[in-house]
């Protein structure tokens, strides 16, 4: 009896191991099957490439698609489930020895990151509209639970106002699919996307606005957005760093899957797809200019990276799509890296604010470090991964003979320099700061070990693009390709 | 009546907004009532219907919610219990925490209460047991048996103020009931005859159609749904119920 290496266990093993958190805690084992867990993963999504590069992986679950339920694992999937695996174990791997942030130690949030990226997971490689209502339901609520992980008044709040506006966003994707099922009488994907120009015009808007606005209040583009960075403050830096780096990437990846594959002619949601993603980009990066708070700065930020993401992804050609796949990458490590190296400088400082961090990089040079690194990074300059996936955007628009989305991308690379580099100035500051530093001692040596993991990535990855290039162009591929998609799920031309 | 101008004692902005969501309710129930009108035919629910006989389960709902999308339900499952999960969090006992202030102790019930519910007790549960293990016969199954279960204990609750129920059982429970759920699940994968995670590999004959051991694994894959539904439930009623306990070292976070 052998264990076929099949989609379903990116969402089979973490449930298995979640149910059994009470065994795990008693054992002891919590920290290193969280870390072990990713890992395996990870190790399976590699070990699946070969086999993904020849042809997508359908998994049939109980009967064949259109009746049924399959996982669709091609090459865009596969390469955000390696992310978000890949990033999960970065993490794991530093709660797992970083001892300060205690309260991501126990078997609830075990149960919780693991079940987050499993959530995510099957997003991703879901082919069933109701099944991914169910993931996304799954992803929501470790989302709330998380974010209040604290149990201040910050973060109660926080976890309160994701609640509320989290099932808002839910209600309008289910109402969607409701009136997709109503109208095609089809659940699964493909299938609706065969049958969805026959729907009447008007009920096409009515569906396609309640998915705009269902997901893009989870995907936080711009006038969904407003609870982001209340969020992102309240919760744990670690988490913030999830919700940034795996959470928003799955729910982009599915606003723009589904546009692309129920929409004939993606030109229809070009305009919209990319002037959200535009007006993302210009509000959040203008916001941060000003902000006092160490992680409302990087909300911002990341809601304008996720800006760029959805502008270059809504342009649907091959160039900026393999861009924007590649520019999710560096921005997951990216943020990843600054969420982390946030948390242990406010812990250092007791606090987030710009007055309380000054001149602490030198008491902390590496984290520091690290902050620059990343900083560097999310601006785009040379020897880093955002210069590389930044610079293929903009070659991709600019074969299009396209210049507006260049002149808005560089705009915002420059506002993004100018309030990094006002924290940057900050920490390197001499003049000792006013206020007294908090006891908490330095973290432990080994902490820093991910930390340089994530920056050694982003140093490879800038370094030597061409090692991806193959899979983000297979991945762009596959993404903007509705036939070949429909094609391979119900076997026959639509 | 009371001295306030009427703009304070009619709030406009709740106002507003509870009509613009009323307009909302309206218009959706307006759109889905107009599509149900003309039945639609060809939908998958259907074409499931008319599949569901060689699953030999006399309920074809059941066949179509714990075989065919059985996925849907272990994802239904986890939601629940991420809802458990997240309600222990923060209405459960606070481990080491400030909130472990002993609220009043509420009066005791009154005896119509207690004799009533001492009577139902029983039989509630037996009625819970019996809409689980017959959920591939009749209506009902796991969800609906598991949380009449979970409502008979928790009237237990009310009814006898010292009456907790032992949270490591309960947890026991809902790990094993969990892990079951997903083991069915790899069973089906892993066996070459069905080949597919939660197929059903165990013998179901079309011909024991309507008797209690039939459909293969459906029923046992409900009754750990039924298990585990009203763990969970049971568990929220709990942390609800429950006078925040002194801190205890035992407990782990």
């Amino acid at each position: 009896m052998a264990l076929p290496l099949t989609p379903i266990w990116f969402i089979a093993l973490p449930l298995l191991l979640a149910f059994l958190a009470p065994l795990w805690a008693r054992l002891r084992l919590l920290l290193p099957l969280l870390f072990g867990a990713q890992v395996v993963l990870l190790a399976l999504a590699a070990a699946l490439v070969p086999a993904v590069r020849q042809a997508p992986l359908l998994e049939t679950i109980v009967i064949a698609p259109p009746l049924g339920i399959h996982l669709h694992l091609d090459a865009v999937a596969l390469l955000l489930v390696t992310l978000f695996h890949g990033a999960a174990a970065l993490l794991a791997l530093f709660v797992w020895l970083d001892e300060g942030v205690a309260h991501l130690r126990g078997p609830r949030p075990f149960v919780l990151l693991l079940l987050l990226v499993a959530g995510c997971d099957g997003m991703v490689l879901t082919g069933d509209l109701f099944n991914l209502y169910v993931f996304l339901e799954i992803a929501g609520v470790t989302a709330y639970a998380l974010s209040a992980l604290h149990r201040d008044r910050a973060g109660l709040e926080a976890g309160l106002k994701y609640v509320v506006i989290g099932s808002v966003a839910a209600v309008f994707f289910l109402f969607a699919v409701v009136l997709i099922y109503l109208q095609t009488g089809q659940l699964n994907i493909a299938a609706v996307a065969a049958d969805f120009a026959a729907i009447p015009a008007p009920m096409q808007v009515l569906i396609g606005l309640s998915l705009l606005v269902g997901l893009g209040i989870k995907a936080e583009l711009f006038p969904f957005n407003f609870w982001v960075p209340d969020i992102y403050q309240g919760s744990d830096p670690a988490v913030a760093s999830l919700f940034s780096g795996v959470l928003v990437k799955a729910f982009l990846f599915v606003l723009f899957h589904l546009a692309f594959l129920l929409l004939a002619d993606p030109r229809v949601a070009q305009v919209w797809l990319m002037g959200l993603g535009a007006a993302t980009l210009l509000v959040a990066e203008t916001v941060a200019l000003r902000q006092p708070d160490l992680r409302r700065m990087l909300a911002y930020s990341s809601l304008g990276q996720i800006g760029l993401i959805a502008l270059a992804l809504g342009f649907t050609s091959e160039a900026t799509t393999a861009g924007a796949l590649f520019h999710m990458v560096n921005h997951t490590l990216a943020k990843l890296l600054l969420f982390l190296v946030a948390g242990l400088l406010i812990r250092r400082a007791a606090s987030a604010r710009l007055e309380a961090l000054t001149g602490l990089g030198r008491q902390m040079p590496l984290a520091a470090g690290l902050f620059v690194l990343a900083s560097l990074s999310v601006l785009g300059l040379p020897p880093l991964a955002g210069f590389a996936s930044k610079l293929w955007i903009l070659t991709g628009f600019a074969e299009a003979q396209v210049f507006w989305p260049i002149a808005l991308i560089l705009f915002g690379a420059l506002l993004e320099a100018g309030y990094y580099f006002r924290w940057v100035k900050a920490l390197y500051a001499t003049g000792d700061a006013p206020v007294a530093r908090g006891p908490a001692p330095a973290p432990a040596r080994s902490a820093y070990l991910p930390l340089l993991l994530i920056a050694a990535l982003l140093l490879l990855l800038g370094a030597a693009p061409f090692l991806l290039e193959a899979d983000l162009v297979g991945a762009a591929q596959a993404l903007l390709d509705r036939a070949a998609t429909i094609e391979g799920v119900l076997g026959a031309q639509p | 009546m009371n001295g306030a101008p009427l703009r304070k004692r009619i709030r406009v902005r709740p106002l507003l907004l509870s009509l613009l969501c009323g307009w909302l309710f309206a218009l959706q129930a307006a759109i889905l009532l107009g599509q149900g009108r003309d039945d639609l035919s060809g939908t998958v629910g259907d074409a499931l219907l008319a599949q569901a006989p060689e699953m030999a389960s006399a309920n074809a709902v059941t066949t179509v919610v714990v075989s065919y999308r059985g996925f849907d339900t272990l994802g239904e499952v986890t939601v629940l219990f991420l809802a458990a999960t997240g309600i222990a969090l923060f209405f459960g006992a606070h481990p080491g925490g400030r909130a472990a202030q002993p609220r009043a102790r509420r009066r005791p019930p009154n005896e119509m209460m207690v004799t009533g519910i001492r009577l139902l007790f029983p039989v509630l549960v037996l009625f819970g047991v019996y809409i689980v293990v017959h959920g591939h016969l009749s209506p009902g199954g796991g969800f609906q048996g598991g949380v009449v279960i979970a409502t008979a204990f928790f009237l237990r609750m009310l009814a006898d103020p010292d009456f907790l129920l032992d949270h490591g059982w309960v947890r026991l429970l809902e790990s094993l009931s969990g892990s079951g759920f997903v083991l069915f699940g790899l069973a089906g994968l892993t066996l070459v005859a069905t080949g597919t995670f939660l197929g059903n590999f165990l013998p179901h004959p079309v011909a024991a159609m309507g008797q209690l051991l039939s459909a293969g694994v459906i029923p046992l894959i409900y009754i750990l749904v039924g298990i585990k539904v009203g763990a969970e439930v049971g568990a929220i009623f709990q942390d609800m119920v429950e006078q925040a306990p002194e801190p205890d070292p035992k407990q782990e976070t």
